[in-house]
């Protein structure tokens, strides 16, 4: 069930509202429970026992490790009594709560790599080693990516001991399985929604107001946007490198920017509204990526939970950038394969990983700064990078991809035919208007506009005509316009 | 008023977006559940596609149609073929199927639907193309289980009108017209026929085609009647059908492009009008979909292929130069397992060179 779908708007969220309100604030996490895995079994029915057992199990390894701390407190105080002297407290966490950390981890990373990865090791070694096992077509359980890493959050913090107060069972299985943001984030960390979870809200106008807005917004973006400059990516890549010029796998790269920005965009602001309707707030997952002047920063402004995740959990603890170059060098290495293979199993993404530290690399030791400072250059610089990053991303297969390429630099393929009405001229004359949109809602000044005139009536009116435009969209696509429509 | 009274409407007028959003959402889905009981609702009432209903409704179920009569006078008025009225073997599988009565339908059916030899056993002859310059003929067809409840496979697939077709050149197509979906917009592009009019928009549908503006080379400013009007066209070349395979009854499909090559015809009498197959689509996406699927396009293939009379209508099935050995289509050639790739639209047009009328 996506949210911009009507079985979600029309069905699944007005019932589960409903119930949501009439519902006292004290016990509206149990409403929330079972909505989502409500959610959950209708999106991802074979999968959500996987989803309970992983909840449970890491529960349970939550409550060792609190128990092992509390034991340790104790035993502390017993001896600082016993001794009658100021013992210092010792900051280093137990070995035995790092033992029981390290298996949930173990327990975690297992289940993601078996669903997420396992098929493309297999294949990978396979192709190389001639092993004769290869994958075995294992389906990608929903939310996968993002559920574990919101329980790896919530474990490590347990481990750091930075969740203050007791959680319950039901509160931590809320907090894993909330519908909002389980299938595309943003990924919270438990300090930010555990008072809600635990204390219930009382939501009030001003909320649901809010969230709303920032639903009608982002259904907006996801559907009148994101799926409408689809078609053009689209268009452009069924005919093939050998069907373009240089100009349309230019167009072609910064279309997928744009439809992958509007998209994950569009989610996570109806994401946020949904949380806004119920009560809670959820952290912002982009702050004008595209008006970035360096790679460093665009990072920072996009997807900026994950990249939180990736530098709270993995590049500080591996000493982070105070240490040595050479080290520095080798955390963001290792942050960036991360980050790529956590998008998903595939080469690209490796190869996406690699070309990301790559850059972010030589901004950081060479040129970052003077470019941060710069006014145009910066600009440009990212126009030509983020569809390069982007292309590597789309594209799964090697071949097609370094076609793809040689096409974007302008060398002629093998047995490459020129055509005199090209595609191009073609694209520009049906897709010029959404072009010159997409590119507007590309740079601060809607978001801007929208800050300043969210109370005005006539941004009401028009968030309403939105609304109801992308209802009436995604009703005539069949939900998906890959598939159902736009040939 | 109560200070209790007051309080509330204070917060209401606090969100007045959620408040109409709510209210709009709530009143869509009683007109929702009131138009399903009443069950006058068709994507074709009113507005063309009511909202209200789909929220509601999982299936689009087309109900029958008012104004059906009308339609198919004004198909025989413009069009005075025996084959378009009459039903025929290929047309009966595409025949308006209701959900309370679908036995009734299938028992004569099962009789009609059967090989050339079969059918020449049973009847003495095949009445509608002995003879008669090239008519459709129909070769068997799997006879696979329908893989949506929106289908029947009709068990024959058409193939191409009987002819002394000629070799020609790409000056051939000086006096064609091409009308069509972004199949043709591929072929457009990758053709080489410049001197041939594409009228195309990506997603365009039977059921909207005449209304859609279109591209006719330079965006989308123009209609498909205003470029009808503009000159006479020998060859007039429709492919329509990959769009519409989620939409309706075969039988919709197929009185919609009778009536719409009534319109054609109406614009130009004198041109052929040559009715495209639609083209197989590939073994991986055929076998993923209930709906994309070979059996489906085969179905509305022969649907409008019956429409084909050899004298000024004709039926062309490219579909021999694109697929395997199989019947898909070959998978080296698409990427998306329905449109072709750049470099293998040749394949296509070499096979219509050859087709030359």
């Amino acid at each position: 069930m996506v949210y911009s779908g009507l079985a979600f708007i029309f069905h699944f969220f007005p019932i589960f509202l409903l119930t949501y309100y009439i519902v006292k604030p004290k016990y509206r996490y149990i409403v929330l429970l079972l909505g989502s895995l409500a959610f959950y079994a209708l999106g991802s029915p074979i999968y959500i026992g996987l989803l309970i057992i992983s909840v449970a199990i890491n529960y349970f390894i939550a409550s060792r490790i609190n128990r092992i701390y509390r034991e340790n407190e104790k035993a502390e105080k017993a001896e600082k009594a016993e001794k009658n002297e100021k013992t210092e407290k010792t900051d280093k966490p137990p070995k035995a709560a790092k033992i029981w950390l390290i298996g949930a981890l173990i327990y975690d990373f297992g289940v993601l790599c078996i669903f997420k990865y396992l098929d493309f090791i297999l294949n990978a070694t396979d192709s190389i080693f001639h092993t004769g096992v290869t994958g075995i077509g294992l389906a990608l359980p929903l939310g996968i990516s993002f559920y574990t890493f919101q329980i790896i959050s919530f474990m490590i913090d347990t481990y750091r001991q930075n969740i203050t107060g007791k959680v319950s069972f039901l509160h931590f299985a809320v907090y894993a399985t909330m519908f909002p943001q389980i299938t595309s984030g943003p990924i919270t960390r438990f300090g930010e929604i555990g008072d809600t979870i635990r204390e219930g809200w009382g939501v009030s106008t001003r909320c649901l107001e809010r969230g709303i807005m920032s639903f009608c917004l982002g259904i907006g973006y996801k559907v009148l946007l994101a799926d409408k400059i689809a078609s053009l990516w689209n268009d452009v890549w069924r005919v093939g490198a050998y069907g373009i010029d240089v100009a349309t796998a230019w167009l072609g790269a910064w279309s997928y920017s744009m439809q992958i920005y509007f998209d994950f965009l569009g989610y996570t602001l109806m994401a946020t509204g949904v949380g806004w309707m119920l009560g809670f707030e959820l952290p912002d997952n982009f702050t004008e990526p595209y008006s970035s002047k360096t790679m460093t920063s665009f990072w920072r402004n996009w997807h900026i939970t994950l990249g939180r995740w990736f530098r709270d959990y993995l590049y500080i603890p591996l000493g982070g950038n105070r240490c040595s170059k050479g080290r520095m060098i080798l955390n963001m290495l290792v942050v960036w394969l991360c980050t790529g293979i956590w998008h998903g199993a595939g080469y690209n993404f490796i190869l996406w990983g690699l070309f990301l530290f790559a850059i972010l690399t030589i901004e950081k030791l060479t040129y970052g700064k003077w470019m941060e400072n710069t006014r145009v250059i910066g600009h440009i610089y990212m126009i030509i990078l983020i569809p390069i990053s982007w292309t590597i991303f789309n594209i799964a297969d090697m071949t097609q991809m370094s076609e793809y390429f040689m096409r974007m630099l302008g060398i002629p393929l093998e047995g490459m035919v020129v055509f005199g009405f090209t595609k191009f001229t073609e694209l520009m004359y049906t897709y010029w208007w959404l072009i010159l949109v997409c590119i507007f809602f590309c740079t601060p000044y809607p978001m801007k506009l929208f800050r300043r005139f969210r109370r005005n009536i006539v941004v009401k009116i028009l968030l309403l005509a939105i609304f109801w435009y992308s209802v009436y969209q995604s009703a005539i696509s069949g939900d998906n316009p890959f598939i159902y429509f736009n040939f | 008023m109560s200070n209790r009274k007051k309080k509330r409407n204070n917060s209401i007028n606090k969100c007045p977006l959620f408040i109409w959003v709510a209210l709009t959402v709530i009143c869509a889905l009683i007109m929702g559940v009131v138009m399903t009981q009443v069950e006058d609702y068709t994507w074709k009432l009113t507005w063309d596609h009511p909202v209200f209903a789909a929220v509601l409704l999982d299936e689009r179920d087309p109900a029958p149609k008012p104004e059906e009569e009308e339609r198919v006078a004004v198909i025989e008025e413009a069009i005075p073929s025996p084959v378009v009225p009459t039903p025929t073997p290929t047309e009966e599988p595409a025949a308006e199927v209701t959900e309370e009565e679908p036995e009734e339908e299938q028992e004569p059916e099962e009789e009609k639907l059967v090989s050339d030899e079969e059918y020449m056993e049973l009847y003495g002859e095949i009445p509608f193309y002995i003879d008669d310059g090239g008519a459709v003929k129909y070769v068997t067809w799997n006879d696979n289980e329908p893989r949506s409840k929106y289908y029947e496979n009709p068990g024959v697939r058409p193939i191409t009108s009987e002819y002394p077709y000629q070799h020609v050149e790409p000056d051939y197509y000086a006096d064609a017209l091409f009308i069509g979906d972004s199949r043709i917009g591929g072929l457009g592009v990758y053709s080489g026929w410049s001197e041939a009019t594409f009228c195309y928009k990506n997603g365009l549908s039977i059921y909207n085609m005449m209304e859609s503006t279109v591209n006719a080379g330079y965006g989308l400013n123009t209609t498909v009647p205003e470029v009808l009007a503009a000159r006479q066209y020998n060859k007039i070349y429709v492919m329509f059908g990959i769009n519409e395979i989620g939409t309706g009854y075969t039988s919709d499909f197929a009185e919609k492009f009778g009536e719409n090559l009534a319109i054609i015809r109406t614009y130009q009498p004198d041109a052929k009008i040559i009715i495209l197959a639609n083209t197989y689509v590939t073994k991986e996406k055929d076998l993923s979909s209930p709906i994309y699927n070979n059996d489906n396009i085969n179905a509305k293939n022969a649907a409008i292929a019956a429409y084909a009379n050899g004298e000024d209508i004709f039926y062309f099935d490219m579909n021999p130069a694109l697929v395997d050995d199989e019947g898909y289509m070959r998978e080296e050639i698409s990427r998306d397992g329905i449109h072709i790739t750049a470099q293998y639209y040749y394949l296509w047009v070499d096979w219509m060179n050859e087709h030359g009328l």
